[in-house]
């Protein structure tokens, strides 16, 4: 299938900043295609330069082939943006501010009337179409929010958070209107967000950006098969590399690392390897199981063979939210 | 490219309909103003219409022509409240209990000494206690038996010539009368001709130096577009802050990512702007033509690209203000603060007789940097001065300048990202 986003080393810099370090990365036609992060990855600086809200530093990319540096205009035709801001004018009604952006792409006469309709109806506010959105609950504001990037039927829909403070049954309703739009109409989605079950849900690739990289893409399955069958960190009072060594080598264990804490520097040849002093509150291994609980089973009966007191003990399902943890070392949402 | 300019410019406007305190400010506001200081005026000019009213008692005991003119004379006068009397001493009692501040007395045979060319006099009989009303009534009076006296002096005149003539003395009476009553009406009609279209003018000012003539309809030429051109600049705040709202609500983003240019969203909002400062001066100056009979002038045509290009101005002023500042309050704070400020140095809050551009010496340069006056002067030139199209393009092309200057500043310095 044909790519309808292509991006190359993309970069932007605010300054000395840089928000975005070059990214890379291609969207099918069709595809619906996530970026999940934290607040402050880049996520919404990447979405802007695709859409031409703001200029790249460096690097291109290209949307249903059209250059983005040289040919943005036409770009953006094929674009649609949800921004993650409730981008609308509250005075005015749905269908005015509907009417308003339809107008901007070119639409008049019978056919922005007929995309109106349609747009209100795949959000479900054809019956308060004439109301001020002022008077319109959050959730619903975030529907007209998304019928405004679809009025115009882009080929391309970037969802910036589009979730963020709505109810469970609005975002319920969100996620169906992006299924229902991929599905019926082939549109392809790039949706971002910092909520690992709604990518999980709604994508069939993703791109795991953090402090401006992409640090890992791939399809959500085997994103999670970098953990195999999942993660357990072990809290010990010492260790050292020889200990985490002995740990990887037991049954159905795949990596043992130590967590946030530099290792000790390697012994010297002929040298004894020394422990990792412990802190306070000692320190902890993480350990990649290829089976998960009959892993729990052998480092906690290693453990006790060598006398090593284990202080805490953490299961972690294998799942995006796993995944970003172990890649980076943070949680989501920190 | 055209038509997303004029999507956005309707956009504007249905905001703007649905913001009623703006809308107030900006319509209401200035109408209230303009019908209390119109009314005002108005009421002020009623006044001096019907002057100073002083009670007068005459008492006409002359028998002959000159008595009975010159009492026909005093009843014309609409300063002077006239009662006649039978006697003199009924004339005086008025005046002795303050009721009437003078009393007239035209005596006997005061024709016939006027025509004998004898002295004679006409007692004026005033209350001292009302000496500014005794000084009117002797001013009329002189001026009433100016008339006269002249007359008296020119029948004396030509009769002494005519009597020095041999063709005179040799006339019968009746020649002699009619002969002199030629020659008298042949000087007088003269003389009445000469007081028509004086060889020298000379025109009544007040103390500010301003010509009073044409009236209070021709100082509404003047204050009606002031309060216009002060109102109109008031849409400087509210759409600098529209801009700038824009990009505080997020909506800007969607219009950057959509296929516009940034001048189609600063053209289209201000064309929108120039819709609504168009609409001001058509209802205020409507209002003022409508209830207050303030000339539209000789070219009523004119104020039409007139006002295009002062709404312009104002709309374009309120994007530079925009482009120079960082929030929508402290646009809005700026651009109301900027439209007093340049209103007061521009000539449009203390009216003058003329406008400001007109005053020599530092202020008058200073109200040349405003188009607040320039506008003004365009506006009372066409209204007040019946000027053309073509003697106001002078001020139009400033204005034009100075729009196209804002606006480019605009364009050059708003930051349309974050």
């Amino acid at each position: 299938m044909a790519a309808i986003l292509e991006v190359e080393n993309l970069s932007k810099k605010f300054g000395e900043f840089e928000a975005v370090k070059g990214v890379s990365f291609a969207v099918e036609e069709g595809e619906v295609f996530g970026l999940l992060g934290p607040n402050g990855a880049g996520k919404t600086t990447t979405i802007s330069m695709l859409t031409g809200v703001l200029p790249p530093s460096a690097g291109a990319a290209r949307v249903g082939g059209y250059d983005i540096r040289a040919e943005m205009h036409e770009a953006k035709k094929i674009n649609g943006l949800v921004p993650q801001d409730l981008a609308l004018y509250p005075t005015l009604s749905a269908r005015a501010n509907l009417n308003f952006f339809g107008r901007i792409y070119g639409l008049q006469g019978k056919d922005l009337k007929e995309r109106v309709s349609d747009v209100l109806r795949i959000v479900s506010l054809t019956e308060r179409a004439d109301q001020r959105i002022e008077t319109f609950s959050g959730g619903m504001k975030r529907r007209v929010n998304i019928a405004a990037g679809l009025v115009h039927q882009p080929r391309l829909l970037f969802l910036d958070e589009p979730t963020v403070g709505v109810d469970p049954q609005s975002r319920n309703h969100i996620f169906e209107s992006v299924q229902r739009l991929n599905r019926e109409r082939g549109m392809s989605i790039i949706y971002t967000s910092h909520y690992m079950e709604e990518v999980e849900l709604l994508c069939s690739r993703v791109a795991i950006i953090d402090e401006g990289r992409i640090i890992a893409l791939d399809t959500i399955k085997n994103l999670i098969a970098l953990l195999g069958g999942g993660v357990i960190n072990v809290g010990l009072t010492r260790a050292n590399e020889a200990l985490l060594a002995q740990l990887a080598a037991l049954p159905a264990v795949k990596e043992a690392a130590l967590i946030s804490q530099p290792l000790a520097p390697p012994p010297g040849e002929g040298a004894e390897p020394k422990e990792r002093p412990a802190s306070a509150s000692g320190v902890t291994v993480k350990i990649v199981a290829e089976h998960s609980q009959q892993a729990v089973v052998n480092v906690i009966g290693f453990l006790n063979g060598r006398d090593i007191t284990l202080t805490s003990l953490e299961i972690l399902e294998p799942n995006l939210e796993s995944v970003f943890l172990h890649l980076t070392g943070k949680k989501l949402r920190e | 490219m055209f038509k997303n300019t004029l999507a956005i410019a309707w956009k504007e406007i249905q905001l703007m309909l649905k913001d009623r305190g703006s809308l107030a400010i900006l319509f209401l506001l200035p109408l209230l103003f303009g019908a209390v200081y119109g009314g005002m005026n108005l009421k002020f000019a009623d006044t001096d219409d019907a002057g100073i009213l002083v009670r007068v008692g005459v008492v006409n005991l002359d028998t002959g022509i000159f008595g009975e003119e010159i009492t026909a004379a005093l009843h014309t006068i609409d300063e002077l409240q006239i009662t006649d009397y039978e006697t003199a001493a009924e004339a005086e009692a008025p005046v002795a209990t303050g009721e009437a501040a003078a009393a007239i007395v035209i005596p006997a045979g005061f024709t016939e000494q006027v025509n004998a060319y004898t002295p004679t006099e006409i007692e004026v009989i005033v209350d001292p206690a009302q000496p500014e009303s005794a000084s009117i009534v002797t001013g009329i009076m002189n001026q009433v038996v100016d008339e006269a006296t002249i007359w008296g002096e020119i029948q004396y005149g030509i009769r002494a010539v005519l009597e020095d003539s041999d063709a005179f003395t040799t006339a019968s009476p009746e020649q002699q009368q009619a002969f002199a009553a030629q020659n008298l009406g042949v000087i007088m009609t003269q003389l009445n001709e000469m007081r028509r279209n004086p060889a020298i003018a000379v025109v009544s000012e007040d103390l500010e130096g301003a010509t009073i003539e044409g009236g209070i309809e021709i100082f509404f030429a003047l204050m009606f577009p002031g309060l216009t051109v002060m109102f109109v600049f008031f849409i400087v705040g509210v759409c600098a802050a529209s801009l700038l709202n824009e990009r505080e609500a997020g909506t800007l983003r969607r219009l950057l990512a959509a296929p516009l240019t940034p001048s189609a969203i600063i053209g289209g909002k201000t064309l929108a702007y120039m819709a609504l400062a168009c609409a001001q001066v058509v209802v205020l100056l409507g209002v003022a033509a409508i209830f207050f009979n303030m000339p539209l002038g000789a070219s009523p045509l004119a104020l039409l690209p007139l006002t295009v290009i002062l709404a312009f101005v104002a709309a374009a002023m309120g994007m530079m203000i925009a482009a120079l500042s960082k929030t929508p309050k402290q646009a809005d704070t700026t651009g109301t603060v900027l439209g007093f400020v340049l209103a007061g140095i521009g000539g449009c809050i203390a009216m003058g007789p003329t406008p400001l551009t007109r005053t020599t010496g530092f202020i008058g340069i200073l109200s040349k940097l405003t188009p607040h006056a320039h506008a003004l002067e365009a506006y009372y030139s066409l209204m007040g001065e019946n000027a053309t199209f073509v003697q106001v393009l002078p001020e139009m092309g400033i204005l034009l300048a100075m729009g196209l200057l804002f606006f480019t500043i605009a364009a050059w310095r708003f930051r349309f990202t974050d």
